[in-house]
């Protein structure tokens, strides 16, 4: 072995870099032989024993102080914005004089007050770009929400009075999924939004969202741990598909856990299932994103179409509204939907959302924490 | 130096949270290396320490963006890098040339003064892209395929450039090493 083979060798080792053993034998051999390359591995040693330039001993202080104001300033920007935002729907619901708005307004006030307050108050001000933006977001899907709430209530009523059959709206019975705590809900009535939404929420932690009604589930199925929701009867050729293995749930409210035979054609996201009578229901498998990445929905087992997907058995719901133990909360999505990964294993990949989600959302609706994988 | 540690994931979910304490944590943790290549690229302490502030503010105004698929060093080595280029870029520093510095103490490298004098300056004397690559693996502890990752060439032309910056500094302190 030459010199250059036997010192490329030792820099290579020194990186960490994977070397053969053998190699790197006979480097140290040749150097411990070599005055000119035992004097290039003193010169290493002696580097790596002075290491880098020290920094002044106070520049962490003043990085930090510099940290720190950036994070009042960002904090005050937000407070004022959503001091704004509160004051121009207070003056527009005012000005409008609709009695039922200025009810739901006044009703509504409280719970914007305290999710806003453990986010401000109670921690040191986050990044400021995410987590101002956030709430901003947040404040103004509230508004939203309550102003289309009442909209989206009475056209839903509406919707149920008319309906007049089939499988989803025949069943609006409450979550029944595993980690939901038992609800009010009785079949063939859609609860009362704001009662049904705290113990069905709350209970699990649920406020770390804006507190959203809890509705019937629109339909959902598992499929090995994926979830997909229902889209009603499938208009496709049944002759295109294939099967695509079994799924035991009941479509009907009068129906026991029954297996089906689930069926599949070139879109990977949709799943098709014969219901008793032989018609086909469609499922779309139920996705999100995150920072450019797609994740899908997944669930403990369904057995039930009206139930609510829920974390996997293996995830125990957490027992704080911000998601404390099971989660920390990494972000916000486009929509300002908070995210979260699990404490446990944050590099799983995997990322949590908290109940409460905005009617935007593809979670919308659920009272549940729900985990989503990454896409492959 | 600076290797991303099952801490630096805990600590980076946390500050993402708005913990401000963890937040700290890693500049503490991680300001000696950011100022190290800074005051390395510029050769002067001044410029050096402002970017480490501004390194460090861009971290925390982005780091709801950073989604943990790489490690935190290696996007840390990133900022530090760019801020630096930005820097000379707008011209709000300049590197001091190497010419103009004082000779280097030399001789007897049992003062670790003397020896740290000799090494920064033969640091600051390398070629930037070599002062480059040895930065990214040495400070920031990335492998040569992350290092070649973020500068854009290949793994192997980084061990290339890191050997030949380690070969230079042996000369600088009067150790030649190797025969090419």
């Amino acid at each position: 072995m030459d010199c250059l083979d036997a010192l490329q060798l030792l820099s290579a080792a020194t990186d960490g870099e994977p070397v053969d053993p053998a190699l790197l034998e006979s480097a140290r051999a040749h150097c411990a032989s070599c005055d000119e390359c035992s004097h290039f591995v003193r010169a290493q040693l002696l580097a790596a024993k002075v290491g880098p330039p020290a920094p002044p001993s106070d520049l962490a202080d003043r990085v930090m102080a510099a940290v720190r104001a950036e994070a009042a300033a960002q904090e005050r920007a937000a407070r004022e914005s959503a001091a704004a935002e509160s004051a121009a729907v207070t003056a527009a619901a005012t000005a409008s004089g609709a009695a039922a708005a200025a009810d739901v307004a006044a009703g509504v006030a409280p719970t914007l007050a305290d999710t806003a307050a453990p986010a401000t108050a109670g921690r040191p001000p986050g990044p400021p770009a995410q987590l101002s933006a956030a709430r901003r977001k947040s404040r103004i899907s509230a508004r939203d929400a309550l102003i289309g709430f009442a909209a989206v209530a009475l056209v839903g009523a509406i919707a149920i009075a008319l309906a007049g059959s089939r499988y989803i709206l025949s069943a609006p019975t409450m979550n029944t999924a595993a980690n939901s705590p038992a609800t009010s809900g009785q079949p063939g009535t859609v609860p009362e939004a704001a009662p049904t939404a705290k113990s069905g929420a709350d209970a699990q932690s649920g406020g770390a969202q804006l507190a959203a009604p809890v509705s019937a589930s629109p339909g959902f199925i598992t499929v090995t741990g994926t979830v997909y929701r229902a889209d009603g009867p499938a208009t496709i050729d049944a002759t295109t598909l294939h099967d695509a293995g079994l799924v035991t749930t009941s479509l009907s409210a009068t129906e026991a856990p029954t297996p089906h035979t689930v069926r599949a054609g070139t879109d990977p996201d949709l799943l098709y299932v014969s219901d008793s009578s032989g018609a086909l229901l469609g499922f779309t498998r139920v996705k999100r994103q995150f920072n450019g990445r797609t994740y899908y929905l997944t669930s403990a087992a369904l057995t039930s179409l009206d139930a609510w997907p829920a974390l996997p058995a293996s995830v125990a719901p957490p027992t704080s509204p911000d998601g404390y133990p099971t989660f920390v909360q990494v972000g916000s999505d486009s929509s300002g939907v908070k995210v979260y990964r699990l404490s446990s294993s944050p590099g799983s990949g995997d990322i949590a959302i908290a109940p409460g989600s905005p009617a935007s959302d593809p979670a919308v609706g659920n009272p549940n924490w729900t985990l989503w994988e990454p896409a492959p | 130096m600076s290797a991303t540690t099952p801490d630096d994931t805990a600590l980076t979910l946390a500050a993402k949270g708005g913990d401000l304490d963890a937040f700290e944590s890693l500049v503490r943790a991680h300001t000696p290396v950011v100022y190290a290549h800074a005051l390395r690229f510029f050769g002067d302490t001044g410029a050096a320490e402002d970017v480490v502030q501004e390194v460090w503010i861009k971290v925390y105004r982005a780091l709801g963006a950073f989604d943990e698929r790489s490690r935190f060093t290696t996007w840390l080595y990133r900022v530090t890098r760019n801020t630096c280029l930005d820097q000379l870029r707008a011209s709000k520093h300049r590197p001091i040339p190497v010419d103009v510095l004082d000779d280097p103490v030399v001789g007897d490298f049992a003062d670790e003064v003397a020896l740290r004098a000799a090494l920064e300056h033969a640091m600051r004397a390398l070629p930037p892209d070599d002062r480059d690559a040895l930065s990214a693996v040495a400070l920031f502890d990335m492998t040569y395929a992350e290092a070649g990752a973020e500068l854009g060439i290949p793994a192997g032309t980084v061990k290339s450039r890191v050997f030949r910056a380690r070969r230079a500094l042996a000369h600088a302190l009067a150790f030649p090493g190797g025969d090419a």
